[in-house]
């Protein structure tokens, strides 16, 4: 038996974190050493965020002012191993 | 739009940015450099306007220390309906400025290793925050992982600019772990956690807005009395998110990311984010195409209506709310952004970015409104030397 809208719909308000985590190690079954003279794709430009700190500040204030959930946003990046 | 003595303290403040440009200019002569960013971004919906220029410097001194600092601020004008004793008055307008201001400094006693310490300060007429930081990050496993955590200390305090007696106070704590993996030559992958703890005062909990007042309704719909916004004195609040980047080949990468939020007035939230970037002309201009969803759940207290069912006897609800941003509600984005690089003699880079994005707002249970649609525009300008 499929479990129904409404069952779904609670489980994604309320999913459990137990699973979450448990996403992460599936990440990392792919994960292949990559040597810093190797991670001239990764420092591309296009794989980098927007290059103004500030602009991302500001992007944070506009949601964590206009919704209730804050927290978990995205700054920094991998290293590039070059110093 | 904002008067002339807004635009005076705009202009003001871009005068002075442009200062601190040429004095970390001449000060970058006897570190390793530096770069410098000046930047205003415009928020605009049916009902405020909000201009925030920012300037922001960052300064090496030699291979282990790094300071910045940045000053910013937000100029809102609009108008908004207030709710008084027993009715929404029409559109009543306002007009305030939030100024700030961050300093930083970052220590790297080994190259894989940084030490930093922060603090930021926010005044506005009526609300005051401070927020000095700490935080480590380290590089592990042949430097394939970057794993970092930070702790803020957050002191707000909320008066009323009609009666200068009154004072709130908050104390939160904020816990962020990140950690930075990289899965492959052309994949990278992120995992942010965020943890905060709000202790609030009993006579308002917390977010919750002096100037707000909440309807109690007769079970015909009238407005039988109103009562200040109260929320619960407590917040715990957290978050986890995970990011990829993913190269896909001609100088063009998709980036995505899944944000869950929950806390304990029962909110959740769900939110998702998807760009592709794709650059030309060696690497010097970029053009970022992005979109982003969220959902959210409404705080276990809020009502659209509070209602009693008996005029003669009744009490107030000992929470209520009549904030939009804790209601069931979701909201979309769209935007681009460009950025070009430009090289300039004796090793110093110039930046311009400019974006543009819309965002739509859609309230589900809120009767005050159900939507508003908002436009971002901003440009900056960044110098590296």
């Amino acid at each position: 038996m499929g479990r129904g809208r409404s069952q779904v719909f609670e489980t994604m308000k309320h999913p459990d974190p137990r699973r979450l985590v448990a996403v992460i190690p599936l990440l990392l079954l792919g994960c292949a050493s990559v040597d810093p003279s190797q991670r001239g794709t990764l420092m591309k430009r296009s794989m980098q965020l927007p290059s103004d700190p500030m602009e991302m500040a500001f992007d944070s204030h506009v949601h964590e002012t206009r919704e209730s959930l804050a927290g978990a946003t995205q700054v920094g990046g991998p290293s590039c191993g070059c110093n | 739009m904002p008067g002339a003595r807004a635009m005076v303290r705009i202009a003001g403040l871009l005068f002075t940015a442009l200062g601190l440009l040429v004095a970390s200019r001449a000060r970058a002569t006897v570190g390793s450099g530096g770069r410098s960013s000046v930047r205003n971004d415009v928020y605009m919906d049916e009902q405020i306007v909000v201009v925030s220029p920012t300037a922001h410097s960052w300064l090496e001194l030699g291979d282990k220390i790094e300071i910045d600092a940045g000053f910013g601020l937000d100029v809102l004008t609009g108008a908004t309906p207030v709710l008084t004793t027993d009715a929404i008055t029409s559109a009543t307008y306002f007009s305030e400025t939030r100024r700030g201001a961050n300093a930083a400094v970052t220590y790297r006693p080994r190259s894989t290793w940084d030490l930093h310490a922060s603090t930021a300060v926010s005044l506005e007429s009526d609300h005051e925050t401070v927020s000095p930081a700490a935080g480590a990050s380290t590089e592990l496993f042949h430097r394939m992982s970057t794993l970092g955590l930070d702790y803020a200390f957050v002191h707000e305090r909320v008066g009323l600019a009609s009666d200068p007696s009154y004072q709130q106070m908050t104390l939160g704590h904020m816990v962020d772990l990140r950690w930075a993996q990289i899965l492959r030559r052309g994949t990278a992958m992120m995992f942010i956690a965020t943890g905060q703890l709000s202790n609030c005062d009993q006579a308002l909990g917390c977010h919750a807005n002096p100037y707000r007042r909440v309807p109690i309704l007769t079970p015909g719909g009238g407005i039988l009395m109103t009562a200040r916004e109260r929320h619960p004195d407590r917040r715990l609040r957290g978050a986890a998110a995970v990011r990829l980047r993913q190269y896909l080949g001609h100088d063009l990468a998709l980036h995505g990311g899944y944000r869950f939020y929950g806390d304990d007035w029962n909110t959740t939230g769900h939110t998702g984010d998807l760009a592709l970037v794709k650059t030309f002309l060696g690497g010097r201009l970029r053009a970022r195409v992005e979109g982003r969803f969220t959902w959210q759940e409404p705080a276990s207290f809020y009502r659209n209506n509070y209602e009693i069912t008996d005029v003669t006897e009744f009490e107030v609800p000992s929470y209520r709310s009549a904030d939009r941003e804790v209601t069931r509600m979701y909201n979309g984005l769209a935007g681009v952004r460009f950025d070009h690089q430009f090289a300039l003699p004796r090793d110093v880079s110039l930046g311009i970015n400019t974006r543009v994005s819309r965002i739509w707002y859609r309230y589900l249970n809120y009767s005050v409104l159900d939507s508003r649609n908002a436009w971002i525009i901003g440009v900056g300008l960044q110098l590296e030397y």
